[in-house]
C-alpha cells in the first residue's frame, strides 16, 4: 500500500467534515436545519456519558442479533448450498422475505414482545442474516465435486466433508458477508430503537429530534457511523487473518 | 480358479436422475497388484466405472466385488486422483497429504502423528519432491501438484488406486516424468491401479492390461494384455515393439468405431 492509499481514508473523512462545516458557515444555514459538525462534536463531548450508555445498548442488541444471524445464516447457507431441494424450496421464500422492509415489522414485534431490547435484537437479526446465508451457499457451491468424491470415497460423512472442505472453502465468502452483515445489524437495531425503545442511539436521536436538539441528532449519527466503521474494521481484519490464502498472488 | 481381487460382474449403473444407464452389463476382472488402463471415448462411462469401484454409487444391476465381498458403499480402501490436483489451498503440502488419514484414522491420527508424517515424507521422496512440505499448493507447478495429489491418494495405504486422467492436463515432458514417478510408486506400494486415460502411449507405458470401453451405455469391448517387459523406461517409448503395441491398440479402437458406424 502506498502512503497516499494509507492516508486516503482519513483525508476523506476530515475533508468531508471540513466541507460540511464550511458549507454551513458560508451559506449561514440555521442550526435546526443542519448544524455544523463542530456543534455536533461539541454535543457529543458534552453528553458523552448518556451517549455512551445508549451506544452500549445499541451495540449489545445489534451484537446479539448479529450472532444469531451468523448461526442461522451459516445453517441456512449450508442447507441451500448442499441440498437442491432446500434451495428450490427456500430461495424464493428468502428473497421475498428479504424484500420486506424491516422497519415495517417493528410494530409487529412490539405487539409480541413490547418495546425494548427484543425488537431491536430481532430486527438486527432479520436484516443481517440474508447476506451471510447467500454467501455461505455460494462458497459451498464452488467446492469441486472431485474433492468431495476423494473424501466421501474414504467414508467421510457429510458433516466431515462440510467441516474439512466446504466451510474453509466458503470462508472468504463468509467473512466478506460478515463485514456487510455487521453494519446491517446496526442499521436494524437503530431502526427498531427509533420506533420501539426507550434506550439506544436510535431512541436518543428520535427524542433529541422531537425536542429540536438537532446537534444531538447529528451527534447520534456520528456515533453510529463510528461504531459501524469500528466493527467493519474488526471483521475486515478477521477476514485477512483467516482467509489470506484466497487473496495470494 | 480363486476369486479375482476385484471383479465387476454384469454391472449396470443408472444415475438416480438419469433415464438411460451410463454403464450396462460390464464385466471386468483385476488381479491383486495388477495395473490396468481403461481407454475409450469421453462419455462412455469410464469415470462412472470408477465411482462404482470406489463405492460412491452402488451398482444398479450386478455386483462389484472386492475379494469376494460386494461393494455398495465407500470402504475407505481406495485412493483417488483426478486431472485437477484438487489440493486444498489453505493447507500446506504436508497437511494436504495427511487429509485422508484425518478421515480414515480419526482418533488414531493424533496418537500416530509421527508415523503418519514419516509415511507422507516417504511418499514425497518416492515421487521426487523435496523441500515442499511447508509450501502451499499455489507455490508448486502443475506437475508437482499432481505428484502431491498422488501422495495424498496413497497416504492411507489403500489397496486400490483410482486414477481418472491424472496426467491429461500436463505438458508432454512433465507427463513422461510422471509416468516414471507413477511406475516407481506402483512398484513401491504394490497396490492395484486402475488408470483411465486418453493417451494410448500412456496406457501402454504403465499398464499390464488395457481395456477398451465404448458404446452407449458403456461396457468393456476388448481387453489386451501388454507384452512389454518391466520395468519400462522412457527410451522404450521409441522402440519398435512399443510403437507396434500402440498401433495395435489404435487399430482395435478403429475397428470398434467401424463396427458401430
Ligand atoms: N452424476 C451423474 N449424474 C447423471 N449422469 C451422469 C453423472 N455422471 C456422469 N453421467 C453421465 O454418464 C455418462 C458417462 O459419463 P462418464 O462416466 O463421466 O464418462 P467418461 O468418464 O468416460 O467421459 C455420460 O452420459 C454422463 O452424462
Ligand atoms: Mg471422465
Amino acid at each position: 500500500m502506498t502512503r497516499a492509499e494509507r492516508i486516503a481514508p482519513y483525508a476523506m473523512v476530515i475533508g468531508f467534515f471540513v466541507f460540511w462545516e464550511l458549507g454551513v458557515r458560508i451559506f449561514n444555514v440555521q442550526e435546526f436545519i443542519l448544524p455544523t459538525p463542530s456543534a455536533a462534536f461539541a454535543k457529543l463531548y458534552e453528553l458523552r456519558a448518556p451517549i455512551a450508555m445508549n451506544a452500549w445498548q445499541t451495540v449489545w442488541t445489534s451484537m446479539v442479533g448479529f450472532s444469531i444471524s451468523v448461526v442461522v445464516g451459516v445453517f441456512l447457507g449450508a442447507l441451500i448450498g448442499y441440498s437442491k431441494l432446500a434451495y428450490a424450496a427456500l430461495y424464493p421464500f428468502l428473497v421475498g422475505f428479504n424484500s420486506v422492509p424491516k422497519a415495517a415489522l417493528v410494530p409487529i414485534f412490539v405487539i409480541w414482545f413490547g418495546i425494548g431490547s427484543p425488537p431491536a435484537i430481532l430486527t438486527a437479526f432479520l436484516i443481517s442474516f440474508f447476506p451471510i446465508a447467500v454467501n455461505v451457499a455460494t462458497g459451498l457451491a464452488t467446492v469441486e465435486p472431485e474433492l468431495q468424491d476423494v473424501l466421501r470415497a474414504l467414508g467421510a460423512s457429510k458433516a466431515e466433508v462440510f467441516f474439512k472442505v466446504g466451510l474453509p472453502r466458503s470462508a472468504p465468502y463468509f467473512f466478506a458477508s460478515l463485514k456487510v452483515a455487521v453494519t446491517l445489524a446496526f442499521v436494524g437495531a437503530v431502526i427498531s430503537e427509533i420506533s420501539a425503545s426507550n434506550a439506544g442511539i436510535g431512541y436518543l436521536m428520535i427524542s433529541a429530534s422531537s425536542s429540536l436538539q438537532v446537534p444531538l441528532v447529528y451527534a447520534g449519527l456520528i456515533t453510529i457511523a463510528a461504531i459501524g466503521i469500528f466493527f467493519y474494521a474488526i471483521f475486515a481484519l478477521l477476514e485477512t487473518r483467516f482467509t489470506s490464502w484466497a487473496y495470494r498472488k | 480358479m480363486a476369486d479375482p481381487f476385484l471383479e465387476l460382474d454384469g454391472v449396470s449403473l443408472t444415475y438416480p436422475n438419469a433415464k438411460a444407464p451410463a454403464i450396462a452389463d460390464m464385466n471386468l476382472k483385476v488381479a491383486r497388484g495388477e495395473f490396468i488402463a481403461v481407454v475409450g471415448a469421453s462419455g462412455c462411462g469410464k469415470s462412472s466405472m470408477m465411482k462404482l469401484v470406489s463405492g460412491l454409487f452402488p451398482a444398479t444391476v450386478g455386483q462389484v466385488r472386492l475379494e469376494g465381498r460386494v461393494i455398495h458403499r465407500p470402504t475407505g480402501n481406495v485412493g483417488m486422483a483426478f486431472q485437477n490436483p484438487t489440493l486444498l489451498p489453505w493447507r500446506n503440502i504436508l497437511e494436504n497429504i495427511l487429509l485422508p488419514l484425518e478421515v480414515v484414522r480419526k482418533k488414531d491420527f493424533r496418537a500416530k502423528k509421527a508415523e503418519c508424517l514419516s509415511e507422507a515424507r516417504r511418499l514425497l521422496e518416492l515421487v521426487g519432491l523435496r523441500d515442499v512440505e511447508n509450501k502451499f499448493p499455489w507455490q508448486l507447478s502443475g506437475g508437482m501438484q499432481q505428484r502431491v495429489s498422488l501422495c495424498r491418494a496413497l497416504i492411507h495405504k489403500p489397496e486400490i488406486l483410482l486414477l481418472d486422467e491424472p496426467f491429461a492436463a500436463l505438458d508432454a515432458f512433465t507427463k513422461e516424468e510422471l509416468w516414471m514417478a507413477m511406475q516407481d510408486l506402483w512398484s513401491a506400494t504394490q497396490c492395484t491401479v486402475i488408470l483411465v486415460t486418453h493417451e494410448l502411449r500412456e496406457a501402454v507405458f504403465l499398464a499390464d492390461t488395457i481395456y477398451l470401453m465404448g458404446g452407449k451405455p458403456g461396457r468393456v469391448i476388448t481387453a489386451r494384455s501388454n507384452p512389454l517387459a518391466r520395468p519400462r523406461s522412457l527410451e522404450d517409448v521409441y522402440t519398435p515393439a512399443y510403437i507396434a503395441e500402440v498401433q495395435d491398440l489404435r487399430h482395435a479402437i478403429g475397428e470398434v468405431r467401424e463396427v458401430r458406424a
